[in-house]
């Protein structure tokens, strides 16, 4: 028989008999049967069942999905199963029409899911405000507005429905960065949104839901209480630019709460975090009351806004959770280095940031000098490893520039820190970066 | 005392038989992370040999491989994560017998790892690259392609990737 077998495949086998042979100790059939059948030709992803397929088509995004519906009859309708993650963002624009095309394509999108479940549901979007809109028709804005409203008080029905486990409503996924020339949408309150989903299948979503995420989307606190009280798995809470959100109280069983921002919520007055797991909270926003009380665990702290100079000029109130931090970012906007610069002078009391390994500043400089005033805080974190100094402007003048990087080399480190720029804008200078950043290390 | 009672602990052992006849002899603690087999474990077929008549010998080999490193005794992280990369990159249709088998013997982890190896696939590309790479063919006429294109074309959105890596 071997004989009218084609040289190529013969070989083919011996070869994998042979292969085989050599793993005894490893992967090796006991007794190998004399009769071997030859395997039918059975390859192909056309010989899935249809419930491997949509398995497939749940790793992809909705959209990578649907395309597969133009592959062949059998493909026609199989992604529209999937338990995938649900995502439309429309990034590029901050045209109304474009808007509008989007929200309707999320709509229709929606309408052809037919699976039982989807695991992630994420909407990202701009709504341009009225005096974006070609012809400012305020009576058809309204009409509009109103009609944009009930679609994403649809979209949230649609991913209660689904069970989802990750949600996300961004409605600042633009390209600036100034919340204030978009629209956006209100959650609705407590009781609306029982009945929008009903209250049995709401409630049961919210007991699997792990993560949260708002931006630009007005929610009070009512609401956000209300979904911390009822999501028992949460691990993530994300709310940015809520001007609604007056305070909150963070507190419950939130025993799986791991990671958490609030920023820019301008109106927020008070906020208390009770949170047991807790380990990375970013807070960006006006100079508030600190909100720790129960945070054993936080080690990784973002701040940023007035907060971010209260921290940097009044270290006392901040002592009840500096200790245990070890990855600080400072957000330090123009308002805190202007605050910083006529005066100059060093805070009388320092941070005591015993365990910091990773120290990020975020700073918008111009004055040559500004720098020189944060290396207080590299003398205040004897463990310090790592410093990285991101978004700074312009340095008007070379020796300034060396002055400020010599104060920072003159810092007596057990071990010097690595010191990283980031996001330099100027390309030139960068060469002297990793010059200093090399004597640095060397040291 | 746990590790003395742990070494006199004796290891069972099963016999898998394969759609062409093969047998495998494996530690049942480590087979047993196919549900399957777990079952007729408990149902008490271990005595004799379990046939698995929807795996082929070259798939049942890769199963058990994986099996083997997944196993709860043996292979840190890194191992296993290491060995995971290079296992979906075995050919595309190996890849598919490998689901099926998954599928067949309720391994989900395995399920899940081919699945997304199979996605990864099929991510980014024109449908006529994913039609070449997986042999699809299409049995649709051009009107009727472009009606279908016209029901979503969100869907078709972006700039995708004709290549067939």
């Amino acid at each position: 028989m071997d004989d009218v077998m084609p040289f190529s495949i013969k070989r083919k086998r011996d070869l994998l008999i042979k292969k085989k042979k050599r793993k005894t100790d490893d992967v090796m059939p006991l007794n190998r049967c004399s009769k071997r059948q030859k395997n039918l030709f059975k390859c192909g992803i056309d010989n899935l069942p249809d419930e491997l397929l949509i398995a497939i088509l749940s790793c992809l995004t909705f959209q990578e999905a649907a395309r597969t519906c133009i592959l062949s009859q059998r493909w026609r309708y199989l992604w529209k199963y999937t338990t995938c993650s649900i995502q439309f963002y429309n990034e590029g624009t901050l045209e109304f029409e474009a808007a509008e095309k989007f929200i309707n394509s999320v709509n229709e999108g929606l309408k052809l899911h037919q699976g039982e479940s989807i695991e992630q549901f994420k909407v990202g979007f701009v709504y341009p405000s009225i005096s974006y809109r070609p012809n400012k028709d305020t009576e058809f804005a309204i009409e509009r507005q109103s009609k944009v409203n009930h679609d994403i008080d649809g979209w949230i029905n649609f991913a209660m429905e689904k069970q989802v486990k990750v949600f996300e409503l961004n409605m600042a996924a633009g390209p600036l960065d100034s919340t204030g020339l978009w629209r956006n949408y209100s959650i609705p309150h407590v009781q609306k949104l029982l009945s929008i989903s009903g209250e049995v299948k709401l409630l049961k979503t919210l007991t699997t839901l792990k993560s949260f995420r708002f931006v630009n989307i007005r929610i009070t606190q009512e609401v956000v209480e209300f979904l911390l009280s009822h999501c028992p798995l949460l691990e993530q809470v994300y709310i940015s630019a809520s001007k609604s959100l007056k305070r909150l109280k963070v507190a419950g069983s939130l025993t799986k709460l791991r990671s958490m921002e609030i920023s820019n919520c301008d109106s927020l007055k008070t906020m208390k975090v009770h949170a047991p797991g807790l380990v990375s909270f970013t807070y960006i926003g006006r100079d508030i009351k600190v909100p720790f009380k129960k945070v054993p665990l936080l080690s990784e702290l973002t701040i940023g806004g007035d907060y971010a100079g209260s921290f940097i000029f009044d270290a006392h109130k901040h002592s009840s959770y500096c200790r245990n931090l070890k990855k600080l970012k400072l957000k330090v906007s123009r308002k805190v280095v202007a605050d910083i610069s006529p005066i100059g002078e060093l805070p009388s009391e320092h941070p005591q940031l015993y365990n910091l390994k990773e120290l990020e500043l975020d700073i918008t400089i111009e004055e040559d000098d500004g720098l020189c005033f944060f290396t207080f805080l590299t003398k205040c974190s004897p463990q310090l490893s790592r410093l990285t100094i991101k978004g700074f402007t312009i340095w008007k003048r070379k020796n300034a520039f060396y002055s400020s990087l010599s104060v920072l080399e003159s810092e007596k480190w057990k071990k010097a820190p690595r010191l990283c720029f980031t996001e330099a804008r100027s390309v030139k200078r960068s060469a002297h970066f990793f010059h200093v950043n090399r004597n640095l290390i060397h040291k | 005392m746990a590790e003395a009672s742990s070494s006199i602990t004796e290891k069972f052992f099963l016999t898998l038989k394969s759609s062409d006849g093969d047998e495998f002899v494996l530690e049942e603690s480590i087979a047993i992370q196919s549900i399957t087999i777990k079952n007729m474990v408990e149902d008490g077929c271990s005595s004799s040999v379990i046939p698995l008549s929807k795996v082929d010998t070259e798939t049942l080999i890769k199963v058990i491989e994986y099996m083997k490193m997944h196993s709860s005794t043996s292979s840190n992280e890194e191992e296993i994560e290491n060995f995971d990369k290079k296992f979906v990159s075995n050919s595309i249709n190996t890849i598919l017998n490998i689901l099926e088998a998954a599928n067949f013997l309720d391994i989900n982890n395995l399920l899940e790892l081919c699945a997304e190896a199979v996605a990864n696939r099929i991510k980014n590309k024109t449908p006529e690259a994913v039609r070449k790479i997986f042999n699809i063919t299409s049995d649709f006429t051009p009107e009727e392609e472009a009606e279908i294109r016209n029901e979503t074309p969100w869907a078709f959105e972006g700039n995708l990737d004709h290549s067939l890596d």
